[in-house]
């Protein structure tokens, strides 16, 4: 299993028991919105993340679940003991549903369906006689009611009970298309091609696709399995399938009895007769199976993240107290102490760095799980869109990491969903038809930057304006500020997009994304231009963020500066020196002029006789010559925070902790660039 | 590395009063000063810190706690008397105030008391206006008149930013 798919394991575990344990407070106190939102929150976040993975039936089964939630979220409906009892039991399907999507991929269930149209029922209070404390007991009851009410007739439906559709012959047919796909065979037009000729009972959509770096962009991994009923000759069937699936591995056979197909299609822990009886109860008993055997493969185990902060605490502890052994070594200590203090040395170094790296990943892990979503979401919102990721090898701590999925995923789906135009409307506009999204994250300034960006049909402040009066936050009156419009939409309850689809547009969303960014100690801004896109900007902090670094010498002191600003180093010579009006210096650079940046003096060190070294830093196209002693070497940095518990230094980007358990300042190139071109902008305005 | 806390039983109290509070107490020159033993949480023997550039000069600089980056106060420089050299021996108190963690350099600590609160006077205006603000009070406890700190104006975050713009 790639990492991708472990990630989103672990997290939907996560999930699932959140939503269990939201539910079970639910139901024994007092209803607190905040606790019915987080159950939304859940949902939401679930569905989406099943979604971006291919599960599309359990993505679906969440979204029918999220809707019953939300008509408890907006206070209409309290959680009775009936309907959390069903809600619970929606929570263990899915569980059951996530431990088939490992093995089947896109699994789903009949008995979905019929458990959402009795939280329906329950939640609207007509409906289903049956109790809920009845479905995994009795499932004499339930089979009767199943069969009586009206409510449920949908089972029957979904459920593919031969007798109530019919009674045609049916067939399993799997297609497997061809294994590179060229633009004639189109899935699609096959499978709506079978529904002019019968009926697609159940489709399961399997997949088997390589890690990201085996990927080839013209393969296709999937393949299709289908429980088809239709009147025709199985042979006219495979004529019409052929004719569209030409060099596509397509297996028909009939199906004998309605109980086969439930062998394959319905919960396979249970009984065939009992499952064919009742989906629900099917369901139910899959649940009590599955349950005791306690299936869930332990692929990466879950570390609270204070355990591995309480570790790296310890381990620098460590290097401290190595260091001042290593340096406790005289003429006089004998060779054995010698040899052990070199080994421990080793060892100390080798774990430091392993329990660092425990916490670090680059966020390439987190941002290759959007192209799949981006075009499943395109695909399905006919939008055409352009995904671009960029600085995709920038590292961050991992629960950074994984704190930034949701608000990512949310901001991203809204891009494609609020942002994209049609590819109609672009033509339109005369915008290309393809719509562009950038998804980038770099590092400047001491923090990590991670930009959404698309060229979209940017923000109707007007319309957030009338939906702020609706909703009773202004009056009708108020004309308040671009930003304080754009705040409106990280509040909670605020949506702008007037039709709920299964995507975005809850109104969730945002105020989810702003609440996870704060929690890391970050921020999130949005600009946008009407007609020309939007901008989301998420600043977090670098804390935990790790560098290459170069360490530079003045006098006795050390700093750090990030190797990728640095261009290149050479011994300085007077000769390239000029200087402009008397202070304003410039080094020339194979004939070009660069502000000369003192080290020595830029932190208050008295100026030194000999010559040093040059070292050219750049960033954002602008290049600063800085003056140093030496350079003491390079070497990787995690990055602190000097805010945390001092303040932010001007000039400094933050500090790290040096093998000795020294801290030495990180230099902030861009904020030194800054400050020389400034002051030569100054003097060339004198001038 | 790491000193442990002065072990309270084994020094002498006073008197045994229900309003009394812990106090960490220690002599800069001739006086004693006692900061909060709630507010301290360790008490670390003196490593040369990193220095700052631009920091006002009573900032020594900073220092690695575990993996946190905190900064060291020079309570002399604080009070306008002559630091110590770096070679002599001296301590670090470290202290949480504001959600902040702190180190103050002392020459050393000496005890922890029973400060009876009740007793506590305002400070007489002896010292300067501008030190007057670190000072929470005095007390006398026995024979000893015992300078309160008030570490939130000592560590003042505030202060420094703006010295530092």
């Amino acid at each position: 299993m790639d990492s991708l798919m472990r990630l989103f394991y672990d997290e939907a575990n996560e999930m699932v028991e959140g939503m269990e344990q939201v539910l079970l407070a639910l139901e024994s106190g007092e209803p607190d919105p905040e606790t019915v939102n987080a159950l939304f929150r859940y949902a939401h976040s679930f569905k989406g993340n099943s979604a971006a993975m291919g599960f599309t039936r359990l993505s679906k089964f969440t979204h029918g679940l999220e809707s019953a939630m939300e008509a408890l979220r907006k206070e209409q409906r309290p959680l009775t003991p009936e309907l959390a009892t069903l809600m619970l039991q929606a929570v263990d399907l899915i569980r059951v549903l996530l431990e088939r999507t490992r093995t089947e991929g896109d699994a789903g269930d009949p008995a979905c369906d019929a458990l959402l149209q009795q939280i329906n029922a329950a939640l609207s209070g007509t409906g289903v006689p049956a109790c809920a404390d009845s479905v995994g007991e009795t499932s004499e009851g339930q089979l009767r009611t199943g069969g009586d009410a009206r409510a449920t007739g949908e089972v029957a439906r979904t459920s593919g009970d031969a007798r109530a559709t019919g009674g045609a012959p049916r067939y399993r047919i799997v297609y497997q298309p061809a294994p590179t796909l060229s633009p004639e065979h189109d899935p699609l037009q096959l499978l709506s091609e079978l529904l002019e000729y019968g009926q697609v009972i159940e489709c399961r959509f399997k997949e088997q696709v390589p890690p990201v770096t085996q990927l080839k962009l013209d393969a296709c991994y999937g393949s299709w399995e289908l429980i088809y009923e239709t009147a025709f000759e199985p042979a006219i069937v495979r004529a019409l399938l052929e004719l569209t699936a030409e060099g596509a591995e397509l297996r028909i056979e009939p199906l004998q009895s309605v109980q086969e197909q439930f062998i394959t299609t319905a919960v396979q822990e249970t009984q065939p007769t009992q499952a064919a009886e009742s989906p629900a109860v099917a369901a139910t008993a899959a649940v009590a199976s599955a349950a005791p055997t306690g299936k869930s493969e332990a692929q990466s185990i879950r570390v609270s993240t204070e355990k591995i902060d309480a570790l790296m605490n310890l381990v620098s502890e460590i290097v401290i107290a190595q260091s001042m052994l290593s340096s406790a070594q005289n003429a006089d200590t004998d060779e054995r102490t010698r040899a052990a203090i070199t080994q421990m040395e080793r060892h100390v170094r080798d774990l430091h760095e392993r329990v660092m790296a425990i916490r670090l990943l680059p966020v390439s892990y987190l941002f290759n799980r959007f192209p799949r979503m981006v075009r499943d979401t395109a695909a399905k919102l006919g939008k055409k869109v352009n995904f671009e990721i960029e600085g995709e090898e920038t590292e961050l701590d991992r629960t950074l990491l994984e704190s930034l999925s949701d608000p990512l995923t949310h901001l991203i789906r809204n891009a494609i969903d609020h942002g994209i135009e049609s590819p109609e409307v672009r033509r339109q506009q005369g915008k290309p038809e393809t719509g562009t999204i950038k998804l980038s994250a770099y590092q400047s300034e001491g923090r990590i930057y991670i930009e959404v960006r698309d060229d979209g049909r940017g923000i109707d402040t007007e319309r957030v304006r009338q939906k702020a009066v609706q909703l009773g936050w202004i009056t009708e009156n108020d004309h308040p500020s671009e930003e304080t419009l754009y705040d409106f939409l990280f509040q909670p309850g605020f949506s702008t997009a007037q039709q709920v689809s299964d995507l975005s547009g809850r109104g969730v969303g945002m105020d989810v994304v702003k609440r996870n960014v704060e929690s890391l100690g970050g921020s999130i801004s949005v600009q946008s231009k009407r007609g020309e896109g939007t901008r989301f900007l998420l600043r977090v902090p670098l804390t935990l963020a790790i560098m290459d670094g170069l360490g530079l010498t003045v006098a006795d002191e050390h700093y750090i500066v990030p190797l990728t600003a640095v261009v290149e180093a050479f011994q300085y010579d007077s000769l390239q020196h000029t200087a402009l009006f008397d202070q304003h210096e410039m080094v020339n650079v194979r004939g070009e002029f660069i502000p000369l940046v003192r080290l020595r003096e830029f932190v208050g060190l008295p100026d030194r006789e000999r010559d040093g070294l040059i070292v050219v830093l750049e960033q954002e196209g602008q290049q600063i010559a800085l003056l140093i002693d030496s350079i003491a070497g390079q070497q990787q940095v995690v990055l602190k925070s000097l805010e945390e518990n001092f303040m932010r230094v001007p000039g400094f980007a933050g500090a790290t902790i040096l093998g000795d358990g020294r801290v030495a300042l990180i230099l902030d190139v861009s904020d030194l660039i800054r400050r020389a071109h400034q002051a030569s902008e100054r003097y060339a305005a004198i001038a | 590395m790491t000193l442990t806390k002065p072990n309270t039983e084994t020094i002498e109290t006073t008197t045994v009063d229900a309003n009394a509070e812990k106090y960490l107490v220690f002599q800069i020159g001739n006086e004693t000063y006692g900061v909060p033993l709630l507010q301290v949480q360790e008490i670390r023997t003196y490593t040369p810190a990193t220095r700052v550039p631009n920091a006002p000069g009573y900032v020594l600089g900073v220092i690695n706690l575990r993996g946190n980056i905190i900064a060291v106060i020079d309570a002399r420089t604080r009070f306008g008397l002559s630091p110590l050299p770096d070679e002599e021996s001296t301590v670090v108190v470290v202290a949480q105030v504001n959600d902040k963690v702190f180190g103050l350099r002392l020459d050393s600590v000496s005890d922890v008391m029973d400060i009876p609160m009740e007793h506590v006077q305002p400070t007489p205006p002896i010292a300067s206006e501008a030190t007057q603000r670190f000072l929470n009070g005095v007390v006398q406890v026995g024979e000893r008149v015992v300078i309160l700190l008030n570490l939130r104006e000592i560590f003042d975050i505030d202060a420094l930013s703006q010295i530092a713009a």
